[in-house]
């Protein structure tokens, strides 16, 4: 009742702006809009950083800490860096509809692969133990999914609480392996970690122009430009597309959609373990520790779903999240968490998207004056000239 | 027709100039629509026409973008469904929007302002029942609504819609989806309503013959605009044809001798179960040979579906054979009924035919992109996909310029024109089709139903399921009648056809005929 009385607030109040939403029958220009709200969010949330903290310093310190300096950009792109691939790994499952919210511990598993592979063979040079710590990796990351992805294929059992729950495993084995036999000695308080990885199976930094960047990054960008290229021109593409948009014409066109839908997920659980190693071996932490992720993993699904599942797009989102972080770090000086700062801007930034993307659904329209038109004879009576200036009438 | 007495009663409703657009799409444009008390008036139109829009402005579901409605001569605002129906106004839609689970009283007491305070089982099917008795609606209060068949889900809509102080009834082409048995309850409802309890009823449809047969007056919409009002003692079907597709339309049919061939399709003994895994077929024979149509008439829910799924590899058999030009395919799956030439055109042809967020070319090549020249290797070739699906579109005759637009921007006919053809295309022996022409427009009907006997006429046997029985008996040279998942009639002489006897086995009247 309220809202509906709001509703006719809101539109008498337009209404008398000349203006008027209008319903689209199908949604236009998504995309357009949903970088525009985040545009919108962005500066809202700075005002609001302005309103809360009141110092004249703030801005200049986001801006510092941010797209500034150099320190800023080779912050912003390291903090991208995993959740390009994280956003991947998401973006993946998306292409069928699934969600993959296991990124998080298939993240770990790939590192964890990793992390054992280079202890196993130390004494391998550079590049052969990369090589094989990157497949381990995305192996290892598949299998962490393969059981959530046969139950929903074959089960229908659904994927959203398999893949959540196995992180909370995948938590627990990343404790038990690092209070065991590659513990770090000097590793104390509540972050656990093994020892560090051998020199020769990290992978070297980056600069350009003077800014220095993790190489996972670059490995992020490959991967997505050969996601694009897979979806895009293989016959493997055309069927997650066919079944993507609807299982049924999936199985009316002859694809073996239960197969599909575990490759698919399969494929999801590599890429996110991929970026687990990636993040390990270019990262900061060279080792399997908690601090590895920093809500990585979920935050790879709100790049996935900004970036509305395209593989293109999930680059550029995961920079912008990449930079909100960094401004949300900027701000821990000034007494403001960086939970709040980060994780926080993170939600309004993804809530304002959400409602851009509910706005391509309609359009702005000038109102006509003479919209409602008045029966003829009937000018008179004041109700119905009440009714025409767009007010509510009662009968 | 019915006899009330409506010609000078007073106008209940007057709807005038109302437009309403949907982005650049007018759907009713500048329609003027005026209800007398008491009357039954018939819409009609073809898909398109902006009969139900025009009929959601009237029930509170749209606003107008112009116009105005006057009620019993007063200017009045409807402002949502609830409110219509506070005034007497109520729609009875397409899809009856009834929660399956629930039984009939439930679902009647669902969000209704008189529903009592304390619901029990008991009291509840108590007032359905007097309600039931009152509009004389025979409803089981008890029953749970998927136990239903389709007619008397809909009884328990227009109950409910009734029970909540309808004065005026819209129905949205209540005929749709009922056999011949079950259309005809519906009219004696619709004219008990109305010269007893004084309803005033519209009638959506765009079906003629019905039209005229239920109501007192009749208006033709045509492309969102008013094309006429008229009595219906006063209009013949070909006059009210050409107002709504504004050339007129030939009901003949020209169906050439067509010389048989193999047996191209043999099913024997097919039995498969339902998605709830209840029998749906039980030893179901069919054999079509080449040049052949065999229609299968039958309502709804009597195991069409499964016939068809099971014809074409969706649905696997629990007994029974099935053979295609000789080879067996009964544990075969869809691709392998594709390999032998089976085309399909599927039930929902939006659902499973085509893939809707995806473009005219992707849906092309739905049944082409597993073999060369569209597939080489594991690549797709993108030049090879759009070349056969410009190819595809010129054969059916789509005047499209680009391939890469969305499929969902094809009208109904178009989007079926495409699946009719890419079916053909794929398949040159074998084509089971499901309800080829429902939900178009009289003049892609006609176009199908032309392509359809063309692929006749050059030998493709065509297995034809549809819930139109004058289709059925208008295309097919055999016609089988499904019941409860069996067959229990078989009529072979296309001179001989007879509407009542088949009505009748459809609705399970008959044991065996002809």
């Amino acid at each position: 009742m309220i809202k509906r009385e709001s509703g006719r607030l809101g539109r008498w109040a337009m209404g008398c702006l000349g203006w008027r939403l209008e319903q689209r029958t199908e949604p236009r220009n998504q995309t357009a809009h949903r970088l525009a709200a985040i545009v919108v969010g962005v500066v809202i949330a700075l005002i609001a950083v302005q309103l809360a903290i009141g110092d004249e310093d703030a801005f200049n310190r986001i801006y510092r800490g941010t797209i500034g300096s150099k320190r800023g950009w080779s912050n912003i792109l390291d903090l991208a860096a995993p959740l390009v691939l994280t956003g991947l790994a998401a973006a993946v499952a998306l292409k069928l509809r699934r969600w993959n919210v296991g990124v998080e511990g298939q993240f770990f598993m790939g590192a964890f692969a990793g992390v054992a592979i280079a202890f196993q063979l130390e004494s391998m040079s550079g590049a052969p133990l990369l090589a094989l710590m990157f497949a381990g990796a995305a192996l290892c990351g598949a299998a962490w999914i393969a059981v959530p992805a046969i139950a929903r294929a074959y089960l229908n059992v659904n994927e959203i609480l398999t893949t959540l729950m196995l992180n909370f495993v995948a938590i627990l084995f990343l404790a038990y392996i690092a209070t065991g036999p590659w513990r770090n000695p000097q590793s104390q308080g509540s972050i656990l970690a093994t020892r560090d990885i051998p020199e020769q199976a990290r992978l070297p930094g980056v600069e350009v122009a003077a800014v220095e960047f993790s190489s996972g990054l670059l490995l992020g960008i490959a991967v997505a430009m050969v996601l694009w290229l897979v979806f895009r021109s293989t016959t493997f593409g055309y069927m997650v597309r066919t079944v993507g948009g609807s299982e049924q014409a999936g199985s009316y066109a002859g694809i073996n959609v239960r197969l599909l839908s575990v490759a698919v997920l399969l494929l999801s659980g590599g890429v996110a373990g991929v970026a687990g190693v990636a993040h390990m071996t270019g990262g900061d932490t060279n080792a399997y520790a908690t601090s590895l992720s920093n809500n990585t993993g979920y935050l790879g699904i709100a790049v996935a779903v900004l970036a509305g599942g395209s593989f293109p797009v999930v680059v550029f989102m995961a920079g912008v999240i990449g930079a909100i972080i960094s401004a949300g770090s900027a701000l821990r000086l000034l007494d403001v968490g960086s939970e709040l700062g980060s994780f926080g801007l993170t939600g309004f930034i993804l809530l304002m998207a959400a409602i851009g993307e509910g706005l391509a659904n309609y359009r702005l329209r000038r109102e006509r004056p003479e919209r409602e038109t008045l029966p003829p004879g009937d000018q008179a009576s004041p109700a119905a000239a009440a009714g025409g200036a767009g007010g509510s009438r009662g009968t | 027709m019915t006899s009330t007495d409506s010609g000078n009663a007073p106008l209940a409703v007057q709807m005038r100039g109302i437009v309403k657009r949907f982005d650049d799409l007018v759907a009713v444009n500048d329609v003027d629509f005026d209800l007398r008390a008491g009357e039954v008036h018939a819409l009609l139109g073809e898909n398109g026409a902006g009969k139900t829009t025009l009929m959601n402005v009237l029930s509170g579901l749209l606003r107008p973008d112009r116009g105005h409605i006057l009620l019993n001569g007063e200017p009045t605002r409807i402002r949502s469904p609830r409110d219509a129906l506070r005034r007497g106004i109520g729609m009875v839609h397409q899809h009856y929007r009834l929660v399956h689970g629930f039984t009939v009283a439930e679902n009647i007491h669902l969000g209704w302002d008189a529903s009592p305070t304390v619901l029990t089982p008991a009291r509840i099917e108590e007032r359905t029942r007097e309600l039931s008795d009152r509009f004389h609606l025979d409803v089981d209060p008890a029953a749970r609504i998927w136990q239903l068949s389709v007619g008397e889900q809909q009884r328990v809509a227009i109950l409910r819609t009734l029970a909540r102080g309808a004065r005026i009834l819209i129905l949205d082409e209540p005929t749709a989806v009922l056999a011949p048995g079950e259309t005809d309850k519906l009219f004696g409802m619709i004219r008990q309503l109305s010269s007893e309890s004084g309803r005033t009823i519209v009638f959506i449809s765009h079906k003629l013959e019905e039209a005229l047969e239920i109501s007192d007056r009749v208006t033709v919409l045509r492309g969102g605009r008013h094309m006429g009002t008229h009595a219906a003692e006063d209009c013949t079907p070909r006059m009210l044809s050409q107002e709504m597709v504004g050339r007129s339309i030939e009901f003949t049919r020209q169906r050439e001798p067509v010389e048989l061939g193999e047996n191209a399709l043999v099913a024997e003994a097919l039995s498969t179960t339902d998605d709830r895994g209840l029998p749906a077929l039980r030893e179901v024979d069919v054999t079509v040979r080449a040049g052949e149509i065999v229609g299968v008439a039958g309502v709804a829910g009597n195991g069409q579906r499964e016939l068809s799924e099971t014809l074409t590899g969706l649905r696997a058999l629990t007994a029974g054979r099935i053979q295609v030009g000789g080879q067996d395919l009964s544990r075969a799956h869809a691709r392998d009924f594709l390999a032998a030439g089976v085309g399909h055109i599927p039930e929902d042809r939006y659902a499973s035919g085509l893939v809707l967020t995806e473009s005219i070319e992707h849906n092309a090549i739905l049944r082409a992109f597993q073999h060369p020249p569209v597939r080489r290797g594991p690549l797709l070739i993108q030049g090879a996909a759009r070349r056969f699906a410009r190819m595809l579109a010129k054969t059916v005759g789509l005047s499209i310029s680009d391939v890469s637009a969305p499929v969902r921007s094809l009208s109904g006919g178009n989007a079926q024109r495409l699946l009719t053809g890419r079916e053909l295309n794929a398949s040159a022996r074998v084509l089971v089709v499901v309800h080829p022409t429902r939900g178009l427009d009289i003049g892609a009907i006609e176009e199908v139903q032309q392509v359809l006997l063309r692929a006749r006429a050059t030998g493709v046997a065509i297995l034809l399921i549809s819930e139109d029985l004058n289709e059925v008996m208008r295309l097919s040279d055999r016609i089988l009648v499904l019941y409860r998942g069996a067959i229990v009639g078989e009529f072979t002489d296309p001179e001989q056809f007879n509407l009542e006897e088949i009505g009748l086995l459809m609705g399970g009247a008959l044991a065996a005929a002809s």
